[in-house]
């Protein structure tokens, strides 16, 4: 993830260098207070921000904490961003491993433009409600709707897609929503949101907005959320 | 009359002598620079002041400006005099050309996407 801006309307990242407690060859990474006893910041964990400080933009190297037999200093330090009310952008991924996201073929026509109806994909499992479904290509293709409710193969919406919902559309899924929804997942390497996790209760992450492409903008791998660290050890907590 | 010393000390010896005779002063090898070229090194993100981005030469040291507009310049304490202020903000060339195709992605998603909220 990148720094995007600052909710609080300077538009200046603010950088500090800071000691880390393990290995990282990643940049981009959210990075949690250091643990007690522990020796420096450490990386949040997939469903995990609390205690936020900030995200790398350079990375620690090997972390070590022996003597080096040339002398060199065995302290890795990792320039941070720390705005406390910063938002990043993530890319939203099909799975823990930063796959595409998984294109949903419609199998029922729809009239009335409410429901999602996709035999080959259960939108309850994980759970999809209260997250955002958008099209990928048919007449709806880039309209973008909350999810409502959900059942086995269907995902509906309260406020109508535009056009009927034709056999053969596409659409793509995400389960996390704009402001509603306060929950996010990452990938394994930290770096964009798994958008196929049902939303659950954790509270540590606040989408701000979604960037979200259809077929035409490859929407499958450039989709985005804008989100915001709301359990920030600089600056206001939740917990 | 003129007494002429023939120079016979090597480079290392010179420098070794330099850093024995400032070894507690400010000198260009116990000063800020310092920590500056063991950054570049390192590979690290270099943050600069006004005065000490005019000095570096990101070319020779193979970094980049921050490809993204938002982060050249950036809060900040510059390595070399420490001091906090409105700073640049350099990354090695191998960083730099992931955080451009990142940041071109992403530019790109923008100017055809849906920006949503809800």
């Amino acid at each position: 993830m990148e720094f995007q801006y600052d909710l609080g309307g300077g538009s200046s990242a603010i950088v500090k260098k800071y000691q880390v407690a393990a290995t990282n060859t990643t940049i981009g990474r959210p990075y949690l207070k250091g643990a007690t006893d522990g020796t420096g910041l450490v990386v949040a964990t997939v469903s995990g921000a609390v205690d936020f400080v900030g995200v790398n933009i350079d990375t620690a190297g090997t972390y070590v904490t022996a003597q080096q037999s040339d002398n060199s200093d065995t302290a890795r330090l990792q320039s941070t961003i720390i705005n406390p009310l910063a938002v990043y952008r993530a890319r939203l991924a099909g799975g823990a491993a930063n796959e595409a996201l998984s294109i949903r073929t419609v199998t029922t026509a729809s009239t009335d433009g409410l429901t999602v109806t996709t035999s080959a994909y259960d939108s309850n499992i994980p759970d999809m409600n209260e997250g955002t479904v958008w099209g990928y290509s048919g007449a709806n293709a880039g309209k973008v709707r909350k999810i409502t409710s959900t059942a086995a193969n269907a995902a509906t919406v309260i406020v109508a897609f535009p056009y009927d919902i034709a056999v053969g559309d596409t659409f793509l899924f995400a389960g996390i929503h704009p402001l509603h929804t306060i929950t996010a997942q990452f990938g394994t390497d930290m770096t964009n949101i798994d958008a196929t996790v049902a939303i659950a209760g954790d509270a540590t992450v606040i989408t701000v907005e979604m960037i979200l492409n259809d077929l035409a903008g490859s929407g499958t791998t450039e989709s985005y959320a804008l989100i915001q660290f709301a359990d920030s050890l600089l600056g206001a907590t939740v917990t | 009359m003129e007494i002429l010393i023939r120079n016979q000390y090597s480079a290392r010896q010179i420098k070794r002598a330099e850093i024995k005779s400032t070894e507690f002063r400010p000198s260009r090898y116990t000063s800020g620079c310092a920590n500056l070229d063991d950054m570049v090194a390192l590979s690290k993100a270099v943050i600069l002041c006004e005065q000490h981005a005019r000095k570096f030469s990101p070319q020779k040291a193979r970094y980049r400006a921050h490809p993204d507009k938002k982060m050249r310049r950036v809060l900040g304490n510059c390595d070399v005099c420490r001091r906090f202020e409105l700073s640049h903000l350099f990354l090695n060339e191998k960083d730099a050309d992931e955080e451009r195709k990142k940041l071109e992605k992403f530019n790109r998603a923008v100017e055809y996407g849906n920006l949503f909220r809800g």
